[in-house]
């Protein structure tokens, strides 16, 4: 059903040259586009302009009249790529030694009791983050990105299969692979 | 890190993730900006009716897809064709189907496509206060067919309802929170009246069914004469500014609110009904008719809930009497807060005898005793 009105939206925007239709893919997915990118980025700054130089691609990949079968899994593509090039981009970020942001992800006022507490469980969970990165890293790189899509953004395997360009059957081969073989990373700090 | 500590962690990850937002000032800022440079880039000219009839199926059907079937299917079409002399994908059979029929998904596909589409949420009240009269219609369809699995078909039809019908209380709320007096004055006018003809259609269909559904069917009328009545407090909130009162006038309001009224007070006495008889009990009849009152402490509980809905809904009409419409708002919300709780404690109430639904406000050809009509003391 989401896929049926995502391609109707194309159809309008390609044939009825209808801008509102653009408006209405954005609207469809740019809190999940920005919860993505979130945890994986310094600060809610960097999240923003991720998450709407994700929408302006799309709208390029969209103005070249390729064939898109399933929107909400191109923007998912497209904002794992522009992650990864901040990361290339920014060495701070590769060495893992950015101090990031604790703000929290909408405008709150300062000083707030909450906030403080939100910001805390911020630092904390991008410092889980980067402690299971850090240990998915020592995986093959389609492992990698599998687990990283299912565990850490809990992705389907129908997603993740679009995004990677892969079949789902595949793509559960490697889930199940990736894991055995973090299983096995595991095991090993275990003992 | 150990497998645990890693599942954990993950769990936090998600339990934070789930709680993140974008600011909305950026994300409505960002739009703006983007439909800019979208307008900007978008090509002019538009595609030719050729290209655009084979763009909408290469939207829906991969290309490979459509170069494999193409040749069978337009055989089989053209067969089909000169063999039926009609259309075989046909809009005008979706919009007719009913639960049951082939069709049926591809009507609530295209109202789902219809609703997502809808730009403001009055847009989609609108647009969802016809669909929820479309199930009503369709639920009168069934229940005049000679289907076989028709009660079960009524059944799912009025949770469905239901749903629905909560649905368009949440989009009136919204409504009168984001939207103009006038705007949310219209949209709650359409809403009660809709769900007023919803509650007089579902009472007709639940004479015709099993015991069963009749019991769904009731739950449907009463969330219809609820969500009517929802509407009705919004347009009472709105009286207050002077460009909504030419949407509904005073007098069209105090009798909607009578309306509403009545049906609630239907709702307590089906409600009493079925506790009466639902326990042996010892009726206390008088002239004027009061509550039965159950004698087994069992049901004491539910007995004094219907009691303290009575009481509200009689305050209620005190207000109404008085046309104390600033007040009559509050003490409507208490009303029906009081008639779902008394719902509930019924509907857990064990039934040893089949209930009589009430077809009027009248007593029962028992001679069981029914709300006064009068107001309290």
């Amino acid at each position: 059903m989401t896929n049926l009105v995502d391609q109707y939206l194309i159809f309008r925007i390609r044939t009825k040259r209808d801008p509102e239709a653009f408006g209405r893919i954005y609207d469809r997915y740019v809190g999940a586009i920005y919860r993505f990118v979130f945890l994986k980025l310094p600060s809610k700054e960097a999240a923003e302009d991720v998450t709407s130089e994700t929408f302006l691609r799309c709208w390029q990949y969209l103005q070249q009249n390729k064939e898109v079968t399933h929107v909400r899994a191109l923007l998912y593509r497209i904002a794992r790529n522009l992650v990864v090039d901040a990361y290339r981009k920014n060495d701070a970020l590769k060495m893992g030694t950015v101090t990031f942001s604790s703000s929290d992800p909408s405008n709150e006022s300062e000083g707030d009791l909450s906030d403080k507490n939100r910001g805390r469980d911020l630092i904390e969970t991008r410092a889980d983050m980067a402690l299971i990165f850090a240990k998915i890293s020592r995986l093959k790189e389609d492992y990698q990105d599998v687990l990283t899509l299912r565990l850490i953004d809990g992705l389907s395997f129908g997603d993740i299969a679009k995004i990677m360009e892969k079949t789902v059957g595949h793509v559960r081969v490697i889930h199940h692979r990736a894991m055995k073989a973090l299983d096995t990373l595991s095991s090993s700090h275990d003992s | 890190m150990s497998k645990q500590d890693l599942y954990k962690r993950i769990e936090l990850i998600h339990h934070t993730k789930r709680e993140i937002q974008p600011d909305p000032a950026w994300v409505l800022r960002t739009r703006q900006t983007l439909l800019m440079q979208v307008a900007n880039s978008m090509p002019p000219a538009k595609a030719s009716l050729g290209a655009r009839i084979g763009g909408i199926f290469s939207y829906f059907f991969p290309s490979r897809l459509i170069a494999a079937i193409r040749g069978p299917v337009l055989a089989t079409l053209s067969i089909a064709g000169v063999v039926t002399g009609g259309s075989i994908a046909s809009v005008s059979a979706a919009e007719n189907a009913i639960p049951g029929d082939l069709l049926y998904p591809v009507k609530l596909a295209t109202e789902q496509t219809r609703l997502i589409l809808a730009k403001s949420t009055s847009d989609k009240l609108k647009l969802k206060t016809e669909f929820v009269e479309r199930r009503g219609a369709e639920m009168k369809t069934i229940a005049t067919s000679d289907r076989p699995e028709k009660q079960q078909q009524l059944k799912d039809a009025a949770q469905s309802l239901r749903r629905d019908l909560d649905t368009v209380k949440l989009q009136l709320t919204e409504i009168s929170h984001q939207e103009s007096s006038v705007q949310a004055a219209e949209s709650a006018k359409l809403v009660d009246q809709k769900s007023s003809e919803l509650a007089v259609t579902l009472k007709d269909v639940k004479v015709s069914v099993s015991d069963e559904v009749r019991a769904d069917l009731a739950e449907a009328e009463v969330a219809a004469v609820n969500t009517g009545t929802k509407a009705v407090q919004l347009l009472i909130e709105t009286q207050q500014d002077p460009a909504a009162q030419g949407v509904v006038t005073r007098e069209e309001l105090l009798q909607s609110i009578h309306v509403k009224v009545q049906g609630l007070e239907q709702n307590i006495t089906d409600a009493a009904q079925r506790i009466s008889g639902s326990t042996s009990t010892i009726l206390t009849l008088t002239a004027t008719g009061t509550v039965p009152l159950p004698s087994g402490s069992s049901t004491a509980s539910s007995s004094d809930l219907v009691l303290s809905a009575h009481h509200s809904l009689e305050q209620t009409k005190q207000l109404l009497q008085e046309n104390k419409l600033g007040e009559i708002n509050d003490q409507l919300t208490e009303t029906i807060q009081a008639i779902a709780t008394m719902e509930a404690s019924v509907a857990s109430t064990p039934m040893t005898t089949s209930s009589t639904p009430a077809t009027s406000s009248t007593s029962s050809a028992s001679g069981a005793s029914v709300i006064p009509s009068s107001t309290s003391q």
